[in-house]
């Protein structure tokens, strides 16, 4: 066949251009990778085993600790603030979630009344943050 | 000047092997990257001012109390039984049984949390979270 008594010309495949792709991935990567800002406060979570996976966006965090001081946007506040600035962020956001992270060993008290501020704040969807049981 | 006539050789980076070093960056922060994963019990408060009148009988009590003990309509159980309680309940009254949940406010945090995610292995979707005393 005529083909066949060709001359075998040496196959390759251009890998020039893979550098570059190789590149433009990094940079995707790296342009798309959403960093956390808040520090927060050291806290231990509860443990439980019938959570729920956070969406990454539309979630505002409030940060309880084990003595009760509360922190939001890594700014201490108190109780009576928490209705204000939820609120504001509610209206900038209405499909706003708030996490509550608290930690293990504070007093229920302490959520409890974020909970009756939030509803004041018309902040109605509240995460309760643990981590998974194993 | 005999060095001006020796030919150049010509200068050249190789390449071929940038490819594998960009995998390899690629790789290496993929890896090296992790990835934020929250979870946690999620609700959804009711409007202020909202309430529903409930008849009685569709109510289940569960009270905690400031120790960590739990009492259901009247009987204190342990954590490991309250799974099941809850689910009977349920099942004599599917759909219409609502788990009043009344804890005291200097209950640990992480005490309530164990019983909340007890409510909810046994399926309760309605509960209701007393509100603490001297709350609007």
């Amino acid at each position: 066949m005529r083909w066949r008594g060709k001359r075998g010309e040496r196959a390759s495949i251009p890998t020039a251009s893979m550098a570059d792709i190789a590149f433009l991935l990094i940079i995707f990567f790296m342009v798309t990778t959403i960093f956390r800002a808040e520090k927060g406060i050291k806290i231990e979570l509860p443990y439980a085993m019938k959570t729920e996976r956070l969406p990454k966006r539309d979630v505002s965090r409030i940060w309880v600790s084990q003595r009760g001081e509360m922190s939001i946007d890594d700014k201490f506040v108190s109780l009576s603030e928490i209705a204000a600035i939820m609120s504001n962020k509610a209206i900038d956001n209405p499909d706003m979630i708030t996490q509550i992270k608290t930690d293990r060993r504070a007093k229920y008290g302490d959520v409890a009344y974020i909970l009756e501020e939030l509803k004041k704040a018309r902040a109605l969807r509240v995460s309760l943050a643990t981590k998974e049981e194993e | 000047m005999i060095f001006r006539q020796r030919p150049k050789p010509e200068a050249e980076i190789p390449t071929a092997s940038m490819a594998d070093i960009a995998f390899l960056l690629i790789i290496f922060f993929m890896v090296s990257t992790t990835l934020l994963e929250e979870k946690g019990l999620s609700m959804v408060l009711p409007e202020p001012g909202e309430e529903t009148k409930i008849r009685p009988e569709n109510i289940t009590h569960v009270l905690l109390d400031n120790t960590g003990r739990i009492k259901i309509d009247g009987v204190y159980y342990d954590l490991s039984s309250v799974r099941k309680v809850i689910e009977d309940k349920l099942a004599a009254k599917p759909g219409t049984l609502i788990v009043s949940f009344n804890i005291q406010p200097e209950c640990r945090y992480g005490t309530m949390i164990d019983v909340f995610d007890e409510l909810r292995l046994a399926d309760a979707r309605k509960i209701s979270l007393v509100p603490p005393k001297g709350a609007k």
